[in-house]
């Protein structure tokens, strides 16, 4: 057994110094709790464009729906490349609508404009990849006019500051 | 031997004190160091950095353009009908229709264009033409169906930019 240095009689006692440490994950801690956005159901993980000089505006709280329009993921398009440009589906809200279901997207922006807090100013905001063709996000712009929505927010990147 | 330097007051009086003896008081009256025990806190702790940093997902900042949407009556809005709209064309071009070819269907004498900029410039350029209607001429773009949604956001952008109050989507081609 290892002997002290300063206590020869007695064993080493060896400490392990761990308060930097322990600092060091608090700070980690408290910087991913700050900056960690929980998923919401209104946001599909996907590349939004981002156009030169973005006139984009930051989002302000108000009576509106999201429609995303999902692409395939990277791996199911390795398996089939013909998907790529594709809409996978249409999500408004947590509520998915096939492809094909027009009528059903109709319907749904439908109550979700009546349900609203005031239906005259509902806004629907238009969440689609930024490599889906145009083909695949019309059939949403016409559900919109169907749904006799006066006015819509198309989604892209934010011009970076500075 | 050593003389003790302690001056005797009262009832006091003067006991040898053995060094073990001394030791042994010390270590007796010693204060007892109090630790929480910090294990099942650290544990905890390292938890909740795990959960954090394999469900955090760094959102790109988001915003939104907005646009109106054509009214299905069928009847356009009277003004609009005075004034001649900028139609622009947009076209799949290059491998995997990545690019694009952006073309202005109502002045053919314009060559067409590759960037978003160009555009931009030429929605400028074709403003004073207008004279104090310039803004409220209507830009339509009309994308092909195998456009990326990026060049059709792009091209919109480019006429939000250029201060057209009346920007729209026509059906693709």
């Amino acid at each position: 057994m290892a002997k002290s240095s300063v206590m020869k009689t007695g064993p080493a006692n060896v400490v392990f110094n761990m308060t930097p440490m322990i600092d060091c994950v608090f700070q980690l801690l408290i910087f991913f709790m700050l900056t960690t956005q929980m998923a919401s159901a209104d946001f599909v993980n996907m590349k939004v464009p981002k156009p030169d000089l973005s006139q984009a505006k930051k989002p302000v709280e108000e009576n509106k729906a999201v429609v995303n329009v999902v692409p395939y993921s990277e791996s199911e398009i390795k398996k089939d490349s013909i998907r790529k440009g594709l809409a996978k589906e249409y999500k408004l809200g947590s509520l998915f609508i096939a492809k094909n279901n027009m009528e059903g997207l109709v319907n749904e922006l439908e109550k979700a404009r009546r349900t609203s807090k005031n239906p005259k100013e509902f806004v629907v905001e238009l969440r689609a990849d930024q490599s889906i063709r145009y083909n695949q996000i019309e059939p949403v712009l016409r559900a919109m006019q169907e749904a006799e929505l006066g006015k819509m927010y198309i989604t892209a990147l934010l011009e970076p500051q500075g | 031997m050593a003389r003790s330097q302690k001056n005797i007051t009262g009832d006091e009086t003067v006991h040898y004190v053995s060094a073990r003896k001394q030791r042994e008081d010390k270590k007796k009256h010693a204060s007892t160091a109090i630790q929480p025990p910090l294990t099942p806190m650290i544990d905890i702790v390292f938890q909740l950095l795990l959960f954090f940093l394999l469900a955090c997902q760094f959102r790109m900042d988001e915003g939104h353009i907005a646009a109106n949407l054509p009214d299905l009556s069928g009847k356009p809005p009277a003004d609009t009908l005075k004034i001649d709209p900028i139609d622009v064309t947009l076209e799949a071009t290059g491998s995997d229709n990545l690019d694009v070819l952006i073309q202005i269907q109502s002045d053919t004498n314009v060559p067409p264009m590759t960037t978003a900029e160009e555009l931009y410039v030429y929605l400028m350029q074709v403003k004073p033409d207008h004279g104090k209607q310039a803004d409220d001429v209507p830009v339509t773009i009309k994308p092909f169906g195998n456009v990326p949604w990026m060049h059709v956001v792009n091209a919109f952008n480019q006429a939000v930019r250029a201060d057209y109050k009346k920007v729209g989507f026509k059906p693709s081609g």
